[in-house]
């Protein structure tokens, strides 16, 4: 071989490197600083790369390249071994995915591509512009915000690294069989198929252990975001009482011409002032829900108050499923209703009395309603909705008795449970 | 015959209520009877579930007892959206917001704030007032509804439908009925002025009857009036 071509050789191979580097800055959110350490590495391992391509096995090379990556970055930048293997195998697969791709496509759509295959010129500009092709894929800002966050959640789950490992495995094996069987095209056809049935098993698999992992994450966020609720309310509620008894007890000392002062100062304290709300006095599966309802509907500048004489300890509607189905349907209507409304106000009250539980979800509305239509399939009070929210709600009236009223510009929901805890053990 | 309720724990307190609700009656003709209550009982509950006359109820929201004003305040509210309510709260302005709009508490007065001259002020308001509960009622299999006469603007036939239309200040409600059935469930106030419209006069600023409009006191003018209506329309302008 010829030194000139060597040469042309390690400086394509330099220019891979740094690619290789600018893709793992932007994943790890550093800036590129060129200093000796960062041209020296890229010397070396680029020397490297270049005696693995030239020197070792056909077979193993493409793993070696990996290996020496995933030896370049983490020399390079100390990361973890976890973070530093998380984002080698990000990149060599997606770099493998449009290699194989680009093997198998190109000899379908160019005909000459074998004696293209001998010009220098054309394999040096091939080699250029795919690369910059795949920095700019790769570094696109939705794939790194969807990697990023896919590590978040698996921070103590080894099923990713796995996962990642053995789809980098399949990509090396397949390269390394193109590059025994180029020339046979049906094979090729199949090869294809093949690996993009592949990267969309790895892709669909990771997605929905993603979301799955997004769901527990958000259920954690919730159920702290709930204690500390509670927690504060009560703190809150004590702190605004004893404030007040202590501000009257001021008044009471208070000069007649101080008088206006003092009120002045508890009419601040009294201003907007609402309840807080006993959430704890509601079963858990429900407190999640109203919590969140709570949330959503503040967001939208909607009172949500909600009132309970519940025992906490003395119900059955846990794990009542169709029940918190029927809840969050009708506390989305409501939220939906008062959202429109001139008051934007939202009372949910929990009562129990002889063994009987009603929840009634009270909400001003600005609506046109069909009254003989209401809970039909297809027919909605809300102009985006379809109707399905309270014709679900029709069907499930055979579960627990569910009440609908008008009064004035009130709606009124009211579920009625009969069974109570009290009542089971009787049975 | 208006019956005023008072309920408060402290008898120092329901005195207090009385000398007020007595200071403001004896101006008035008006024919009342004082009801007072330390707490929630079967007397109490006689009185709520009895809709026969309107009531105003003054409840103190903290009672030495299970139930509270508010509890109260919603068991009324379970049948009677008729009657008055005002609390008198210690010096948290509970739920204040929500019970004015959802339970239509008239009012929330604090103890120690001026409570003698305020109640003094929102008894004379109430007893002003001409206690017009008429309600249109209409229900079927999947939900009742019940609004005011009073906050009835109009009524007219939607032809796409074929149902009659409610408006009211805020919303409008779609039912099953005729002209007629639906005039048969309204009062004095409603007039049919087109065969297709009946208006609650009480709420119009204006008949055009040249022009084929009436006008709202909100200002919205309705094309629906027709002459050969006019006999019939005893409160035009």
């Amino acid at each position: 071989m010829k030194i000139s071509i060597l040469l042309v050789y390690y400086f394509v191979t330099i220019f891979l490197s740094l690619v290789m580097l600018l893709i793992y800055n932007k994943y790890t959110s550093r800036q590129f600083k060129i200093n000796k350490k960062t041209i020296s590495s890229m010397l070396i391992v680029s020397l490297i790369s270049c005696i693995n391509n030239i020197f070792t096995p056909y077979q193993i090379r493409t793993i070696m390249s990996d290996v020496i990556t995933f030896i370049f970055f983490y020399l390079l930048y100390k990361d973890s071994i976890k973070q530093t293997l998380y984002y080698t195998i990000i990149i060599c697969a997606a770099l493998h995915i449009i290699d194989l791709s680009l093997a198998l496509f190109l000899p379908m759509t160019i005909k000459n591509i074998e004696i293209l295959n001998q010009s220098m010129i054309f394999k040096v500009g091939y080699t250029f512009l795919v690369n910059i092709v795949f920095y700019l894929i790769i570094t696109n800002k939705k794939i790194i915000d969807f990697f990023k966050n896919l590590k978040s959640t698996s921070k103590s789950n080894k099923f990713f690294y796995i996962i990642g490992v053995i789809g980098l495995l399949i990509c090396n094996f397949w390269l390394f069989y193109l590059g025994l069987k180029t020339s046979d095209k049906i094979l090729n056809v199949i090869l294809c198929i093949t690996e993009l049935i592949i990267f969309i098993a790895i892709l669909s698999v990771l997605k929905s252990k993603y979301e799955k992992n997004i769901l527990i994450i958000k259920e954690n966020q919730l159920k702290q975001n709930l204690e500390l609720y509670t927690k504060l309310a009560g703190e809150y509620k004590e702190l605004k009482h004893n404030l007040m008894n202590d501000l009257l007890s001021i008044k009471t000392k208070l000069a007649k011409k101080e008088q206006p002062f003092i009120n002045d100062i508890i009419h601040k304290y009294k201003s907007n002032y609402e309840w807080v709300n006993a959430i704890t006095d509601i079963p858990e599966g429900l407190q999640g829900l109203v919590f969140l309802k709570k949330h959503q509907a503040e967001i939208k500048k909607i009172n949500f108050n909600f009132e309970s004489n519940l025992n906490n300890n003395n119900i059955n509607i846990n794990n009542n499923f169709k029940l918190y189905e029927a809840l969050g349907i009708i506390f989305d209507n409501a939220i939906e209703g008062a959202y429109e409304s001139e008051e934007k106000i939202i009372n949910i009250i929990f009562t129990e009395e002889k063994n009987k539980i009603t929840i009634k979800v009270m909400n001003t509305f600005n609506n046109s309603i069909d009254l003989d239509k209401i809970g039909d399939k297809d027919y909605s009070t809300k102009n985006r909705g379809s109707g399905i929210g309270l014709n679900y709600l029709k069907k499930q009236k055979n579960k627990f008795e569910i009440k609908q009223s008008i009064r004035g510009n009130i709606f009124i929901t009211e579920i009625l449970i009969n069974e109570t805890k009290k009542q089971k053990r009787k049975k | 015959m208006i019956k005023y309720v008072v309920i408060d724990d402290e008898n120092k307190d329901l005195e207090l209520v009385e000398k007020v609700i007595n200071k403001v009656l004896f101006k008035t003709e008006n024919e009342y009877e004082i009801y007072k209550f330390n707490k929630y009982n079967t007397e109490l509950e006689k009185l709520i579930n009895d809709n026969s006359e309107p009531k105003i109820y003054i409840i103190d929201i903290e009672l030495d007892n299970k139930k509270s004003g508010l509890d109260i305040a919603r068991k009324i509210r379970e049948n009677d959206w008729d009657s008055e309510i005002i609390i008198i709260t210690n010096h948290d302005r509970m739920f204040e917001t929500v019970y004015k709009t959802i339970y239509k508490v008239f009012n929330f007065i604090e103890k120690f704030d001026n409570m003698q001259a305020r109640l003094e002020e929102d008894l004379t308001v109430i007893s002003k007032r001409n206690f017009d509960k008429e309600k249109f009622v209409y229900e079927n299999n999947k939900i009742s509804l019940q609004i005011y006469l009073k906050d009835i603007l109009y009524i007219y036939r939607d032809t796409v439908e074929r149902k009659l239309v409610i408006i009211t200040s805020n919303n409008k409600y779609l039912v099953n009925l005729t002209i007629k059935e639906m005039l048969d469930k309204l009062d004095y106030r409603f007039k049919q002025v087109h065969r297709a419209c009946i208006v609650n006069s009480e709420r119009v600023r204006m008949f055009a009857w040249q022009n084929g409009y009436f006008e709202l006191e909100t200002g919205e003018n309705i094309y629906m009036l027709s002459k050969s209506f006019r006999k019939g329309a005893k409160d035009e302008n």
